[in-house]
């Protein structure tokens, strides 16, 4: 282990050297510090708080009344669907109903309480304080719970979303949705991915770079394995479905006809996107569960995970499968059979990684002498109706036989059983584990057992007899039905169960209320877990001390942990800088690198957020003077956001423990500032390629009306120009931090203040182009989407503009110099990013016409 | 098995009442001074007409016993008149007192649960237009809500609500009320006592 | 218990026994949903095993914990990638012969029909020998027996899928596509569809029936709705039919012979269907007084208004005329 690092290029410094800070000492007096940097604000500033186990606890209790919200949805939907002809509820409410409780089990529910799983669990599962980006986290929690909270209560206004939780156009379009229900769901989703792209950010950084000395990657605990493929998925899969809305909502308040047939465009284009991020978020729900379910399995079974690096791999290749069977959710829509066949095999082919993990488990419990407690209960269930839920699964992978089953009730009760089985099963399960570490009482054994049965037998009851009421010939999404079509009984069945299945999450609400007075104290690591979390007190900065790690089952086979962490022993027993302060290690060794400062209460992230969801929910509702106000005063929240990240820090190594000091500050790509970046281009640059994946699949799908009639087709010379243009901006940055090395202020400020004017100049040149080419956007699909993909290149520049003109504000305030220039380093990433892309959809836009003509 | 007969225009009601009422003669001719009640004569001459929904229902209506008898002898739009070689003015007293004193009947001689069914089974659209308790779906709003039949006055707002008048207004209609919107559907008579069965047991929801 | 297929036989009976219904998978009436109907009844029993297969080897060590270690490479490479790999390979193959084998089938005189979806009605009309638009219905496919029938499916505006289950799978009607499908049933018979991909308010009440016809009968019936409306007879159908033109019903219905507009369904042979309202409500003089009355209260949002401002007499007369379009 390195004890000292060449951080700032030259200067090299040895331990106890002057210049090193010290923290007093690693007694008692760092404790107090500890305790004081990380204690929660009082009373109503509890807002403000942005440490993991706080922000954690509220997005996994936010997650779970959404579920109860849409559970009780469901159960009034059971009961219309009860006896054929009733008219408990009319047809428009129940259609806000079907789209309502799928919208929100999704989007509400499921992948933020998993994402919120992570946040909470896994700084301590790696043996840190905190994630990277406490605020963001705050951030996405916030405009989450909000605009969450907004969009469920349009039930109560009668303006739900009413179009499906997929949103089909046309239906949606508007035309045939002229209404705001489809954009209050567009704006929930909008929250959703703003809170998605957080954690994905989030949950990258924090599992590559924040782990506890000594953990390389084929230490981490199994659950950071998850859920970095997981993050990942996010971040290449949620650009989709970001994509589709915007065009989406181009089309409903701009008319410019992506998905309208008459004028060019292609109702599949929407399936399209959609189903490709669509599909991989059934994984994106499933893959943290089954994480979970690995984490908890070795301390019921007694005995280490069998095939740990099967269950990393399998992981990650579910993860890349995940991409290539969109289409199974479209084998109906008249595709050719040739292409279907490949998406049949690839959806098959996900079997075998799921059977790899299923028999990874169920050797895990051969292996050892399983204890039977309520979470292994919930496990086993899960492990009955997952695999259930996979084999119909294969069924409607099967072409053929999706044509019979597809949007029935067959339907309906497969993906119940994936996400049911898949999800829920293993979040009460972890609900049950893990509750104990937070509020350190047991939940219930004998309510547990109630609550595990009724869930079980009431899901099985409710869902198994809609396999057979769909292969009966039920459709999905009907509000009633014929009594003499052979489904009364079968849907009696189902009603009648479905309230067991809710006693049953009704029982666990209850004993999660009353076991705060009367559970059982849980002590120490009251499941003889082997992973890290049970050292951490989850209140305030956790751990006591960051123990270096060499084992994969730490508690289990580094003996004397405990003591060790609790004297103070490991790294950072002390808050040197008496701020909130975590390690940077290295992504794949875990060697450390930096104490990184972090940021503590702020109002920063809950007034962007609220700002944001208040602006989002007031435009969607038409009322512009609120929507502006607030629209402003987010702007202010993220400027004030921005200016003070990269902040001044002591030109000092700090003493991190054990002998070792580190730098408190990095300006190169050890930084996660740095790695945060890298990720949110590569979302970035999936949001850009699912528009050029717009407009070439709108021309290949419809090659006789593309381009339309009449149209002159773009040249390459003013692409030519702006590519140039761009080209010299990127250059200039990039000459700009090199010239920031050598402290030449002038030059570097001429060089942004050169930049600026070559990316408004190409933005400039771009206009004048299209509207000579007389390309118009709302006339035809073409000019949609030419005048999307130049727009949302046209707005890269603006930003990146906008960057350098912030660089030059903070030159020439002082705050870059060539030490603190992480900010100019993030910013040029963003040229490095913006500059070829703009050329490369320049390209495509001036040369795929010859190419297909 | 539905009647597809659309004669139903006022005018040839009327012609066919007159064809009907050629029948009594002969029944009535060889059987002077052997009536032995008025009311065999109802059964076996006026209820050919009053009682299969060709005539208006006359039992139960308490007029006094003459005017029974003014209309037997004069006749009455579509009835015909009927001299004293058919019936004796002794049997026409009987029948006049008989029908004076006839109670309303309450009873309709139709199976309610045949009635239901036929009904629910959709094809004669009774609930396209009506709102009927059992039937879940469609639940109609053209005509009256036909829950509370049982103790409702007036069919259609101007026939006096009796088993035999709903039976021959379910039958057809426009013949019993010209102004009305419902169709002759083409039941049978069989058909139509059933369906009356069944909607006299449809109470009004507090009480009777 | 463990792999005694005799087991499985009550949970089969119980699942496939008694699963009839107009509108059925499970009760197959031509060679494409009966060999569908063959896939899955392969993959259930397969499935079944496998899921018990799981759940014996979950329990065991619950039950009966062991001392020695477990083989991981039988559990890992048998369970885990031999198991789903070797069923696989088998299966999709199989499953692609099936797929390829229902798309198939054409005659030489083969009938060609264009369905096309509309909220919420169904289209129906039959291709001339050059291809133009031949005689024309509504939420009745009439077909005959025996023959494959080849599909032209198109959407007027919103997404639907065509399905009727007994006779084959679904397919998608799109906006601005055109996707082909072909259907065969094997018995004459009245099998039922519905629209299958949600498409608004009332995508409930989108049914259609197949109406499959011994093909002499078919021919009969082809004809018949080639021919023009036949000229109504009595004063009171006479009433009816002025009343069709004066209340501008043939601004969106077509009558062969007196009006041509195709917005809403085709009814010159409505008196004959056996629902109306795409399945709302079944035929007949009462039903079509009652619909013509109240189409808004009955499904509500469909394209049709309620002609409540007709007096009684015309209501009828209007009910009388319709029903008599045979």
């Amino acid at each position: 282990m390195t004890l000292t690092r060449d951080a700032y290029g030259k200067e090299t410094l040895p331990l106890g050297s002057a210049r090193v800070l010290h923290p007093q000492s690693s007694g008692p007096d760092g404790l107090e510090r500890l305790a004081v940097a990380w204690a929660l604000p009082r009373r109503f500033a509890f807002v403000t708080e942005v440490n993991n186990t706080h922000i954690g606890v509220l997005y996994i209790a936010t997650g779970f009344l959404f579920f109860l919200g849409a559970g009780v949805l469901a159960l009034l939907m059971r009961i219309q669907l009860a006896y054929p002809g009733l008219a408990f509820l009319d047809a428009d409410t129940y259609n806000q109903f079907f789209t309502m409780h799928g919208t929100v089990m999704m989007f509400l529910f499921a992948v933020p309480i998993v994402e919120a799983f992570a946040v909470l669990l896994l700084p301590s599962l790696l043996g840190t304080r905190d994630m990277p980006f406490p605020r963001l986290s705050a951030l996405g929690y916030w405009a989450y719970a909000i605009g969450g909270t907004l969009v469920f209560s349009s039930l109560f206004f009668g303006i739900a979303p009413d179009g499906g939780w997929f949103m089909y156009p046309p239906l949606t379009g508007p035309k045939f949705s002229p209404g705001i229900n489809t954009d209050v769901w567009v704006l929930g989703l909008g929250f959703v991915e703003i809170s998605a792209v957080a954690a994905a950010v989030e949950l990258i950084v924090g599992i590559l770079k924040t782990r506890a000395p000594g953990m390389t990657l084929g230490r981490m605990p199994i659950f950071a394995w998850y859920m970095l493929v997981t993050a990942g998925m996010i971040m290449i899969g949620m650009p989709a479905v970001i994509a589709a809305d915007i065009l989406l909502e181009l089309e409903r308040a701009f008319g410019m006809p992506f998905y309208d047939a008459t004028k060019g465009g292609d109702p599949l284009l929407w399936q399209h996107l959609f189903w490709l991020f669509g599909h991989p978020e059934v994984y994106i729900i499933f893959l943290p569960a089954a994480g979970m379910v690995s984490m908890m399995l070795p301390s019921f079974a007694r005995a280490k995970l069998v095939g740990y690096n099967w269950l990393a791999l399998a992981a990650i290749s579910v993860g890349f499968l995940s991409f290539g069977l969109w289409v199974h959710h479209m084998f109906t829509t008249g595709l050719p059979l040739l292409s279907l066949a490949f998406f049949s095999a690839a959806s098959s082919a996900i079997a075998i990684p799921m059977g790899i993990q299923v028999f990874a488990w169920i050797a895990t419990l051969w292996d050892g002498k399983p204890v039977l407690r309520v979470p292994l209960l919930f496990i086993l269930g899960f492990l009955f109706i997952f695999t259930i839920g996979g084999l119909t699964g294969v069924m409607v992978a099967s072409v053929p036989y999706d044509w019979q089953v597809h949007d029935t009730y067959f339907v309906v009760a497969h993906f119940h059983y994936v996400l049911i089985g898949g999800m829920v099963f293993p979040l009460f399960a972890a609900f049950y584990y893990w509750t104990p570490l937070i509020t350190g009482r047991m939940l219930s054994e004998r309510l547990g057992r109630w609550a595990f049965w009724l869930m079980f037998v009431g899901f099985n009851a409710a869902f198994l007899p809609m396999h057979i009421t769909g292969l009966r010939g039920m459709p999905r999404r009907i509000y009633t039905y014929s009594g003499e079509l052979g489904w009364n009984w079968l849907n009696v069945i189902s009603s009648a169960f479905s309230f067991v299945f809710a006693a049953g999450v009704l029982i666990f609400v209850v004993d999660i209320i009353r076991h705060r007075r009367v559970g059982r104290k849980a002590g120490y690591n009251p499941w003889q877990a082997p992973s890290l979390e049970w050292l951490s007190n989850q209140v305030g900065h956790g751990f006591r001390s960051i123990m270096p790690i060499r084992s994969r089952y730490p508690v289990w086979e580094q003996p004397g942990l405990k003591e060790d962490e609790v004297a103070g022993r490991g790294f950072l027993p002390d808050a040197p800088t008496r701020e909130r302060e975590a390690l940077v290690t290295g992504p794949i060794t875990g060697e450390p690198e930096q104490i990184i400062r972090l940021p503590g209460p702020g109002w920063t992230a809950f007034l962007a957020a609220t700002a944001t969801a208040a602006g989002l929910a007031a435009g969607t509702l038409g009322l512009t003077t609120i929507a502006m106000i607030a629209g402003a005063v987010a702007a202010v929240a993220y400027l004030y956001w921005l200016w003070s990240t990269d902040r001044a820090l002591p030109r000092q190594l700090a003493d991190a423990g054990r002998g070792v000091a580190l730098p408190l500050y990095s300006n190169d790509s050890q930084s996660v500032g740095w790695w945060g970046m890298v990720v949110l281009l590569i979302s970035d640059a999936a949001v850009v390629a699912s528009f050029a994946f717009a407009y070439l699949f709108l021309w290949t799908a419809r090659p006789a009306i593309w381009p339309p009639a009449g149209l002159q087709l773009p040249g390459f010379l003013e692409p030519a120009l702006i590519s140039a243009a761009v080209a010299v901006a990127w250059v200039l940055f990039e000459v700009a931090d090199r010239l920031n090395q050598r402290d030449r202020r002038l030059a570097t400020s001429f060089c942004f203040i050169v930049s600026v004017v070559l990316a408004g100049g190409a933005i400039v040149i771009g206009w004048s182009w299209l509207h000579g080419l007389g390309i118009e956007a709302t006339r035809h699909s073409y000019g949609a989407a030419v005048w999307t993909l130049l727009g949302t290149m046209a707005l890269h520049l603006a930003i990146g503009a906008g960057m350098a003109l912030w660089c030059l504000l903070r030159l020439g305030l002082g705050m870059i110099d060539s030490w603190r220039c992480l900010t100019l380093r993030i910013c040029l990433l963003w040229w490095r990013f913006t500059a070829p892309v703009t050329a490369l959809v320049l390209l495509m836009i001036a040369g795929f016409p010859h190419v297909v003509s | 098995m539905r009647q597809r007969g659309r004669l139903h225009g006022q005018a040839l009601c009327v012609a066919a009442f007159s064809l009907l009422s050629t029948i009594p003669g002969p029944v009535i001719a060889q059987s002077d001074g052997r009536w032995k009640s008025g009311e065999e004569v109802y059964v076996k001459v006026c209820g050919r007409c009053h009682e299969s929904g060709v005539g208006r229902v006359i039992k139960g209506r308490a007029f006094p016993p003459q005017a029974y008898g003014a209309f037997v002898r004069h006749g009455h739009l579509a009835m015909p008149s009927f001299r004293s070689s058919e019936i004796d003015d002794r049997a026409l007293q009987a029948l006049g007192e008989f029908l004076a004193r006839a109670p309303i009947s309450t009873q309709v001689d139709g199976d309610a649960e045949r009635g239901f069914a036929l009904v629910a089974s959709g094809a004669y659209g009774c609930a396209a237009c009506h709102a009927i308790p059992d039937i879940r779906f469609p639940k109609g709003n053209v005509g009256p809500p036909l829950i509370g039949m049982a103790g409702r006055s007036l069919i259609a707002g101007q026939l006096p609500n009796r088993p035999d008048v709903l039976a021959a207004f379910l039958r057809n209609p426009p013949a019993l009320a010209p102004q009305t919107g419902m169709p002759n559907v083409g039941l049978s008579l069989e058909q139509a006592r059933d369906i009356a069965a069944y909607l006299y047991t449809l109470e009004a929801p507090n009480g009777p | 218990m463990g792999r005694d297929p005799r087991w499985l036989l009550p949970l089969i009976a119980l699942s496939l026994g008694g699963c009839g219904g107009p509108q059925s998978a499970l009760d197959p009436a031509g060679p494409s949903a009966a060999s569908l109907h063959r896939l899955g009844i392969i993959m259930y029993v397969g499935a079944a095993l496998v899921t018990l297969l799981v759940t014996v080897l979950m329990l065991v060590p619950i039950l009966r914990p062991r001392e020695r270690p477990v083989n991981r490479r039988l559990f890992l490479w048998g369970g885990g990638v031999a198991l789903p790999l070797l069923t696989l390979t088998a299966l999709v193959p199989y499953v692609m012969t099936v797929g390829h084998e229902t798309r198939a089938a054409t005659t030489s005189n083969q009938v060609s029909v264009d369905v096309t979806g509309y909220v919420y009605w169904w289209d129906v009309a039959y291709r001339r020998p050059d291809g133009s638009r031949g005689a024309a219905s509504a939420n009745e496919l009439h077909i005959p027996v025996g023959e494959p029938i080849e599909l032209f499916l198109h959407a007027n505006d919103v997404i639907h899928s065509l399905w009727v289950p007994s006779l084959a799978g679904k397919t998608d009607m799109i906006p601005g596509r055109v996707n082909r499908m072909v259907i065969q049933a094997d018995r004459p018979g009245i099998y039922r569809g519905q629209c299958a991909e949600y498409c608004g308010l009332q995508h409930t009440l989108m049914a259609f029936d197949v109406i499959a016809l011994p093909r002499a009968e078919f021919d009969t019936w082809l004809a018949g709705a080639a021919q023009p409306a036949r000229e109504p007879a009595t004063p009171e159908l006479r009433q009816g039919r002025d009343l069709f033109v004066r209340l501008g019903c043939g601004v969106c219905h077509a009558v062969r012979g007196v009006s041509e507009a195709r917005l809403g369904p085709d009814l010159t042979q409505v008196g004959s269907r056996r629902t109306l309202g795409a399945g709302t409500l079944p035929g007949g003089v009462g039903n079509i007084a009652g619909w013509t009355a109240s189409a808004q209260h009955l499904k509500p949002g469909n394209a049709m208004p309620s002609y409540d401002q007709l007096e009684g007499p015309q209501l009828r007369a209007l009910a009388a005329y319709l029903e008599s379009l045979q």
